[in-house]
């Protein structure tokens, strides 16, 4: 259904607002749990929305994008440790290897649909962090000491707040751009009918590859400036398996149709564990968070901004 | 030649209990179109049944299935009734739909576990674990082959329940033709429950199964999940053949590739193996 | 002159022999007819074109050019466009959204987008339902929103699988009139398969009768449903009923 929306000019402002909120949000005198806090949800808001440009537009669902996660916050992690390169500029090269990486297993693994597709991205992105791992000159597997960005723990928290501030606000750019776009259009076509849309001249193969690609190096930006958050890189946290669940759950519960659904997603389901976690402790959150999605699944299956399902009328095929 | 021999036997039996391990999520896949993340989150749990029955009361936990099983087997039911046929009634496509929803039951399960169990790992040991069997060359460990000879008579059950049972049947035509199967008279809520009943009642059997070959403990299920996965995609969804043959071929692969590798690169060949067989086809090995 | 060529074109689906060296030549601008009876290759034959799916022998040109080894978004953009027997509308979007991915990725690339789907709609009838969740037409709506989506990829060539089946017969007369009018209006040249026999009588200049894979026969439609051979085909009689069609 078309909504009538604002006109595009009138939402790039808008965005452009929130960014400078979000930017200048610090100064209202946030502290370092807080800040630490909105670091967290703008990293998985920034991975829900960048995980989207394929997973929610094209609706090919990825269960292995903290692979590129890993790969961006190792390169630019032990770029930053043994080079000392500023992560301005070792995050973007983490970006870009998660891409080639992304561009060498996209073409076959794009191949297959649906669940097929879901359960081969989570082994390939074990097999990725395997490799990774496990690759003998780099020594990674007994962790990485990264250097802190500053000396003061208020200022560190800050300028890793603005740098993940930024990631973000790359990533809706870049989603929203997509979605706008003639690419975005194809995404959609493949999503409800791919044979169909090639019959209609949209390059299939190509615009998933694309698609796939770009969201991975969003994926390796944010896992870049991620690492540079952590004092030391604990292989189980890179690659978490939890992770990627959680990228698609964020979306998932969101709405997939535009870049809003899994930004909102990210951020409800964050703040909720957080608070959870913080509350009635590690077990029980995860019990309480279980069951939430649970129920969440049963009585909206398309997430917070997408249409109310219809009772499909089965005739009895239970 | 006799290390070759000895990795051959026990990927073989190793195998076998991976075989065992997939074919209830296969069988609850084809039969309602679900994807049950928390199939291993089950098999965990009966791995602690047997466990606690045989620390609690000093029944093997092989016997203590006879309990284990139909409770399993009616949980599973339960669960489609209750979880499954709602959540169908109300997505057109219940694929990624119940991954989401069967991962939060796993979340919960694998919480309430820990709390239940702590986090420690746990061993069985039983009078045969620890022994051997010498065939040959080959000696065979008495975990591994007890575990291999209950996955096998699983699997020949499961088997014989599809070709000679008029549910088996009901259940084949519903894997094959989920729209069509209805209007030949069969009951397909019935036939999906026991599907999804089978399903749990082979989980937590295959956890008893690996308990005696492995330690386990909550966070268990998933590089279990995993395992899984990678058995039925190259299976092949709805097929105890195609399951077997692919839980044979990953412990095979695994124990012998370890022979000339080190073993943290073993699971990496494990997926290559995987996507290779993908790329040329596309559903699996057995062609559907 | 011979827009599209097809030469000696087989097909094997395990066992089944879908088309068995099929060859015929379809002129630009004429509407060919596709007849035959069921499980005879015609679909098939579209698929083959559409570059759906590839045969096993023989070729396809295009104005000369091959189409049998071109990946289907090619073949469109070379303005081949078709729909099929089944609708399938891209059903989670809405009616004038389901002409996007033909305008922007098709042969023919307008400028003004939007303008140009208000344009198909109008054409079509559906201008009153551009909003609409596409899963929410009827039968012969869809049938022409696949129309339409069809005309915003091609220009060359249209492949139409059954568009008149299951009509009633005053939506039969509208979509004669409707194809007719996009035939003078553009120009296209249209492979028309049909049952709806007065369809066929209506439009085609010729007829291809297509049975077991194999051509029958090739003619104006007067005389294909007279040909003796066609009518053992459908009636297993050589005979002409003496009833109409």
């Amino acid at each position: 259904m078309r909504r009538k929306g604002p006109s595009e000019g009138t939402t790039w402002l808008l965005l452009a607002a929130a960014a400078v909120g979000v930017a200048l949000a610090p100064f209202t005198g946030m502290s370092v749990y807080l800040m630490s806090v909105a670091f967290t949800v703008m990293f998985h808001a920034a991975l829900a929305t960048g995980w989207n440009i394929l997973g929610g537009y094209a609706g090919y669902e990825s269960f292995g994008h903290a692979a590129f996660v890993g790969i961006g916050a190792y390169t630019s992690g032990l770029l930053l440790a043994e080079l000392g390169w500023s992560p301005l500029f070792t995050a973007p090269v983490g970006a870009l290897l998660a891409g080639v990486v992304a561009l060498a297993v996209g073409a076959p693994v794009l191949r297959l649909r649906g669940p097929y597709f879901a359960l081969v991205t989570l082994v390939v992105a074990l097999a990725v962090s395997v490799v990774v791992l496990n690759l003998p000159r780099l020594g990674v597997a007994a962790g990485v000491f990264v250097p802190r960005p500053h000396d003061s723990p208020v200022m560190a928290r800050f300028i890793l707040y603005e740098a993940m501030a930024a990631i973000l606000v790359v990533t809706v750019v870049c989603a929203r751009l997509v979605e706008r776009s003639r690419i975005g259009v194809g995404l959609r076509a493949i999503r409800e009918d791919e044979e169909v849309a090639a019959t209609q001249g949209v390059p299939t193969t190509r615009l998933k590859l694309v698609a796939f690609v770009l969201s991975a190096a969003l994926a390796g930006l944010a896992g870049g400036i991620f690492s540079w958050s952590r004092g030391f890189l604990d292989p189980a946290e890179m690659f978490s398996t939890t992770l990627s669940v959680l990228v698609v759950l964020f979306a998932l519960f969101g709405g997939r149709r535009s870049w809003i659904g899994p930004v909102l997603g990210a951020v409800t389901v964050t703040l909720a564990r957080e608070v959870l976690f913080v509350a009635i402790g590690e077990h029980a959150a995860q019990i309480l968070f279980g069951s939430l999605l649970v129920v969440v699944i049963l009585f909206m299956p398309h997430g917070l901004i997408g249409p109310r399902p219809r009772l499909v009328t089965d005739g009895g095929t239970g | 030649m006799d290390q070759l021999l000895q990795a051959i036997s026990t990927g073989l039996l190793v195998g076998l209990t991976y075989a065992g391990l997939g074919v209830g999520f296969s069988l609850t896949w084809g039969a309602t179109g679900v994807i049950n993340a928390a199939h291993t989150s089950v098999a965990v749990l009966g791995a602690y049944l047997g466990y606690i029955a045989l620390d609690r009361w000093g029944v093997d936990p092989l016997v203590a299935l006879v309990g284990i099983v139909p409770l399993a087997f009616f949980a599973g039911w339960g669960f489609f009734e209750a979880l499954l046929r709602p959540l169908k009634r109300r997505v057109r496509l219940v694929g990624m739909a119940s991954v989401v929803l069967t991962l939060g039951v796993a979340l919960v399960l694998e919480s309430l576990t820990t709390v239940a169990f702590t986090a420690d790992p746990r061993v069985v040991r039983t009078g045969y674990t620890g022994a051997g069997l010498a065939l040959g060359p080959v000696r065979v460990g008495g975990g591994p082959l007890a575990a291999a000879v209950m996955s096998l008579v699983m699997l020949a059950a499961v088997y014989r329940f599809r070709q000679g049972t008029y549910t088996g049947r009901a259940l084949r035509a519903l894997e094959q033709e989920p729209e069509g199967a209805a209007l030949t008279g069969i009951d397909v809520r019935r036939t999906s429950g026991i599907a999804t009943g089978i399903g749990f009642a082979t989980a937590a059997a295959s956890g008893v199964a690996l308990s005696l070959v492995y330690a386990f403990s909550p966070t268990t299920f998933l590089p279990w999940l995993v395992l899984t996965f990678l058995v039925v995609i190259l299976g092949g969804v709805g097929t105890v053949l195609g399951v077997t043959v692919a839980g044979l071929i990953t412990g095979l692969t695994v124990s012998v590739v370890a022979l000339w590798i080190p073993f943290a690169w073993t699971n990496f060949v494990l997926f290559v193996v995987l996507i290779l067989v993908l790329l040329a086809r596309p559903t699996g090995l057995t062609t559907r | 002159m011979t827009l599209l060529r097809a030469r000696d074109v087989t097909k094997r689906f395990g066992g089944v022999t879908a088309l068995a060296g099929v060859s015929l030549g379809v002129e630009e601008g004429e509407v060919l007819g596709l007849i035959g009876p069921n499980g005879s290759g015609k679909t098939t034959f579209f698929n083959v074109v559409s570059g759906l799916v590839r045969p096993d022998s023989g070729s396809v040109t295009l104005d000369g050019q091959e189409l049998t080894r071109l990946p289907p978004h090619r073949i469109a953009r070379l303005g081949v466009a078709r729909t099929f027997q089944i609708s399938r509308p891209l059903a989670g979007l809405a009616v004038s959204e389901n002409l996007l991915p033909s305008l922007h990725f098709g042969a023919e690339r307008p400028r003004e987008v939007r303008r140009r789907a208000g344009e198909l709609l109008e054409l079509v009838g559906l201008a009153d339902k551009a909003t609409w969740p596409a899963a929410d037409l009827t039968t012969w709506e869809l049938r022409r929103l696949e129309l339409a989506r069809a005309l915003g990829v091609g220009r060359r060539l249209l492949l139409l699988d059954e568009i008149f089946a299951g009509l009633a017969p005053g939506d039969v007369d509208h979509t004669i009139e409707l194809v007719r009018r996009i035939r003078d209006l553009t120009g296209v040249t249209v492979i028309l398969i049909e049952h709806v026999m007065r369809a066929t009588m209506a439009l085609c200049d010729r007829v291809v009768v297509l049975a077991h894979g194999v051509v029958v026969t090739i003619g104006p439609p007067t005389d294909v449903v007279r040909h003796p051979e066609v009518l053992d085909v459908y009636l297993g009689t050589r005979e002409v009923p003496d009833a109409e069609g």
